[in-house]
């Protein structure tokens, strides 16, 4: 009797314990955001997921796609980032390594970061994560010291611009050898600074021409902030990096960035360890910042890990998950619903994301960058051309938009 | 020869100008990521590139060194560059002397195919190579990284030895072969000997390119377990920024290496060259 | 066996290796290319088949014909620059180190040591040198007072690409300088102390007896770089980004393929490994023949 009892309760706990080992999968993330290695440590270490562990690896920005697209022939990652956007997700959509989404969630994840995860058909494809800011960020130490406000219209940015080249700083700097930057960043902000959010959409619709006096009006106030000295002095000289650099020194006090640069692992606290950063919108007659879903996480359709891998999925819009991005990446997650953010910078950028940011994301708007070349490609060498005083900003708009009707984008018959 | 080459006191001042001048424009950029190396965190390496650190942080390269995980990834680039050199001074050697010394109907096509590999880089083929290492089984292997590292460089060393070879005579092999020796001992017995700043030389340049080469072993490679260096190198490369202080840490360790292989390859060099053929 | 059958299975025996390793793991692969190239493939999934479509949009299409010839020819015009730099500079760097020069173990040294810095770290450094408040600038504006404003070396649309070029040089240097070095000293010893009989100095023995010999270490460089310049563009992907400002001067083949195949940016839908290798085998077939003449000079210098 005692010894089949015995035997029973060991056969009992033998087969609980197989069962845990037994699922306890690993799940294997791809990501080029090295932020959030301590977030999925966290999430694997505490067994948030229950009998999920995860290997996450980080590869380089710039191997990233590649890497990626070459393992996914051999199997390759259970889930991995994608970069925002529908054009990026169309060879992924089409080779059906992703499949839309179902079984989550998604009521509670912001609108603003919805396109993130958005193909060209409309549908979801993964959980959108980090929703960015895009804005002027300011050197507050720099701005006191020079008695300066925050401006509230172009004018009062005008006269900042002054009092700052008057006490010998560079009002606004400009990384302008970095492309990238030209049209993810420096195009986004004009436009939703400077654009109304009807005009935008317009943009994107095809309805509105980008010759229309609106957009060139954007680049007209770049290319006049440099004709005015407010810039460094040689813009084209300078890339990303001594942009940055440049306001974390307080030589200039003024840049057009993302919230990623005030972040916990910014480097212009490494130059800087008082630096403040305050944000404003380009204070034009929308004056909106610019937001937008980083990228989305995406199940591979083909892994063999289906449940775990729905697991996590389903774990990443939930609203734990977003209290632990914000704890342990120090960024905003995509969660649009009620959450605590300790942090006051982020809480502050929350608010400005909720309360005044442009709704249309041209960059990232699958119309204007079906084809070749690309709203994003022209965006930057118009820009590009504006500042090394090649082209007017009159001609840019007019080269953008030939650009667009090479390929018969979808405004191309109403622009000719 | 040295009698000819002898230098006057004149001669040899203009000359030490020359060559420090240049000596100068080489270490003055190595000398900036010397000292940048040795800064406690990149704001100072942003702030004043070029000013000497606050204070000498020789923790950088102890965190190099763990936060590149170089203990664990330094023996694979030992394995993974020593085997290409063994490999590639071997294999185009033997290659090359039999193109150049006994050649036969097809030598020249194959002469010309190892050119075509010359004038085109094995990256652009990423794809059908991915394909034939994964079918033989050897992808996230060290012998597939080997392999295909060899492979990469075989074109350029055949071209070396190649063009080493021909202008070597071959008066001393055909001796050998009067005497009755066969293809394997007039190689090894002969030919090598006579190559040997040939060999240095490819072995340098293989053992250089192996050493620093990245998207090879990060395209065939997928267990950390089995990076070289270089991989674990990429760790301080964040999404928008570089953490330089570690990076030059890291960047200097993976130097000490080939100034070795330099300082060894030199000394065959030039031995080789006194003995030898070049006497006669 | 026979004397001739033993020999020609060694033959094959020492043949073999080299070739097999060379032929599955680089040359079948680069056979491939050819069938990629008629290809539209954006890296995972179908390939759609298009023929010489690849071709045709790249010669056919003004946007794309335009930014291919102009980066073919500033590709030479880099190339010019860099062989310049690299013969003449090696050669007379080379020379100078075989003479019997104090120290020259130590320089030859020294002179190696950026050729084994991994690329990206040689941009990154010397573009620490070049920036607006870099070392050179600093000096010209402050130290000597020759310049008013500084220099924009990687900002100027007339300087950029010489800028790169001199990168490329100051890093592979020693590379020309290893191969001419060797050249040199493998120079016979007889020819040199024929020419000494006969009465001619320094100079003249140099000219008549060394330079010739010049020649294979010349052509290696040169093809080796040629290969290299025309193929990769690292330093200006890293530096001026795919799009190889300002207003594509700096744009090579390397920076051109890099774009047209796998975007410009980061939204960007066409990416096709088929272009990518389309390009790729232009350039190969445009330098082709000049890698044809210069190897077969080599031949035929015995």
């Amino acid at each position: 009797m005692k010894n089949f009892k015995l035997t029973g309760l060991l056969l009992a706990s033998t087969f609980l314990a197989v069962a845990q080992t037994a699922t306890a999968e690993e799940v294997t993330i791809y990501s080029w955001r090295e932020q959030e290695i301590p977030l999925w440590q966290h999430i694997s270490d505490n067994n948030l997921i229950d009998g999920v562990t995860i290997n996450f690896v980080r590869l380089n920005s710039d191997d990233y796609d590649t890497k990626l697209r070459i393992d996914l022939q051999s199997g390759g990652p259970d889930i991995f980032q994608g970069r925002a956007g529908a054009a990026w997700l169309a060879s992924f959509i089409d080779a059906g390594v992703i499949v839309p989404l179902e079984g989550v969630d998604l009521s509670n994840m912001a609108p603003a970061a919805m396109t993130a995860a958005m193909g060209a058909d409309g549908q979801i494809y993964g959980v959108p994560f980090a929703i960015q800011m895009e804005s002027i960020i300011y050197n507050k130490g720099v701005f006191e010291a020079s008695g300066i406000a925050v401006p509230t219209n172009m004018a009062e940015l005008t006269a900042a611009a002054d009092a700052l080249a008057a006490a010998g700083v560079t009002p606004m700097s400009f990384g302008a050898r970095s492309g990238w930057w030209l049209n993810q960043v420096v195009g986004e902000v004009m436009t939703a600074g400077m654009i109304d959010d009807a005009t935008s959409q317009g943009l994107i619709d095809g309805t509105v021409c980008f010759t229309d006096p609106a957009f060139v009006a954007t680049l007209e106030a770049v290319a006049g902030w440099q004709a005015a000295g407010y810039m460094n002095a040689s813009p084209m000289a300078d890339d990303y990096g001594a942009m940055r650099t440049a306001v974390a020194l307080g030589e200039a006090a003024m840049m057009i960035d993302g919230v990623w640069s005030s972040g916990p692992a910014s480097p212009m606290y490494e130059i800087d360890p008082d630096l403040v950063m305050g944000f404003m919108p380009v204070p034009g007659d929308n004056g909106k910042v610019y937001a937008f879903g980083d990228g989305t996480y995406l199940a591979n359709a083909a892994s063999e890990k289906a449940d775990a891998v729905a697991a996590v999925m389903a774990f990443t819009a939930t609203r734990d998950f977003a209290e632990l991005f914000v704890a342990q990446v120090g960024e905003l997650p995509a969660y649009g619903a009620e959450y605590t953010v300790e942090d006051a910078r982020l809480s502050m950028v929350a608010e400005m994301i909720a309360t005044n940011s442009a709704a249309p994301t041209p960059f990232f708007a699958y119309a204007l960058n079906a084809g070749e070349p690309s709203y994003g490609q022209l965006v930057a060498d118009g820009y590009q051309a504006l500042l090394s005083g090649g082209s007017t900003a009159a001609e840019v708009a007019a080269t953008i938009q030939a650009g667009l009707n090479s390929w018969n984008y979808v405004g191309a018959a109403n622009c000719q | 020869m040295d009698k000819l080459f002898r230098l006057s006191r004149t001669e040899q001042l203009v000359v030490q100008f020359i060559l420090i001048a240049w000596a100068i424009v080489v270490l003055f950029p190595i000398g900036v990521a010397v000292i940048n190396s040795f800064k406690p965190n990149l704001g100072e390496v942003y702030r004043g590139p070029l000013n000497l650190p606050s204070e000498w942080s020789f923790g950088n390269y102890v965190e190099a060194w763990v936060g590149a995980n170089f203990g664990k990834y330094f023996l694979n680039s030992v394995i993974i560059s020593g085997c290409t050199v063994v490999i590639v001074t071997l294999c185009a050697s033997t290659t090359a002397f039999v193109l150049v010394r006994m050649p036969f109907r097809g030598s020249a096509i194959i002469f010309g195919c190892f050119m075509l590999g010359v004038i085109i880089p094995i990256r652009l083929a990423l794809a059908p190579l991915f394909v034939t290492v994964n079918t033989l089984g050897l992808l996230d292997t060290l012998t597939g990284v080997i392999l295909v590292q060899s492979a990469s460089m075989m074109p350029v060393a055949v071209f070396i030895m190649t063009a080493f070879l021909r202008s070597v005579p071959s008066e001393l092999e055909d001796a050998a072969r009067m005497d009755g020796a066969l293809p394997f001992s007039i190689y090894w017995r002969v030919v090598l000997p006579l190559i040997r700043p040939a060999i240095a030389t490819v072995a340098l340049l293989t053992f250089v390119q192996s050493w620093n080469e990245y998207f090879l072993p990060l395209i065939f490679l997928q267990s950390p377990e089995n990076y070289p260096i270089t991989l674990g190198i990429a760790e301080f490369r964040s999404q928008f920024a570089v953490q330089w202080h570690l990076m030059f840490a890291g960047i200097l360790i993976m130097l000490i290496p080939t100034i070795i292989a330099f300082v060894l390859a030199s000394r065959q060099f030039i031995e080789g060259l006194t003995q030898g053929g070049v006497k006669e | 066996m026979t004397y001739k059958q033993k020999a020609r299975i060694q033959r094959l025996a020492l043949l073999l290796p080299g070739v097999a390793l060379y032929g599955i793991f680089n040359f079948m692969p680069l056979l491939g290319l050819l069938g990629l190239s008629l290809v539209r493939w954006p890296g995972i999934g179908p390939s759609e088949y298009v023929g010489l479509g690849n071709f045709m949009q790249l010669l056919g299409e003004p946007y794309y014909r335009d930014q291919f010839f102009n980066a073919l020819f500033q590709n030479v015009y880099f190339f010019v620059i860099i062989i310049g730099a690299m013969l003449i500079l090696g050669t007379g760097l080379a020379l100078l180190l075989s003479f019997r020069t104090w120290g020259r173990n130590t320089y030859r040294a020294i002179f190696f040591i950026p050729y084994p810095l991994a690329g990206a770290a040689v941009a990154f450094l010397l573009n620490m040198m070049v920036e607006t408040r870099g070392p050179i600038n600093t000096l010209l504006v402050k130290g000597l007072g020759v310049m008013d404003a500084p220099i924009g070396f990687l900002g100027e649309p007339d300087l950029a690409l010489s800028t790169l070029a001199v990168f490329y040089s100051w890093h592979r240097l020693s590379f020309a300088i290893i191969l001419i070095m060797s050249a040199i000293i493998a120079v016979r010893v007889h020819l040199l102390e024929a020419a000494m009989l006969d009465g001619a100095n320094r100079w003249q023995t140099l000219r008549a007896v060394v330079f010739p010999v010049l020649g294979p270490a010349f052509i290696l460089i040169t093809v080796i770089v040629m290969v290299d310049v025309f193929n990769n563009a690292d330093y200006t992907l890293l530096l001026m980004g795919p799009e190889a400002g300002p207003l594509r001067n700096t744009d090579i083949m390397g920076t051109f393929l890099f774009r047209t195949s796998f975007g410009g940016s980061a939204t960007s839908v066409n990416i096709n490994f088929g272009m990518a290798a389309a390009i790729g085998l232009i350039t190969a077939l445009l330098i082709l023949p000049a890698a044809l003449y210069l190897s077969l000079k080599n031949l035929r210098k015995d």
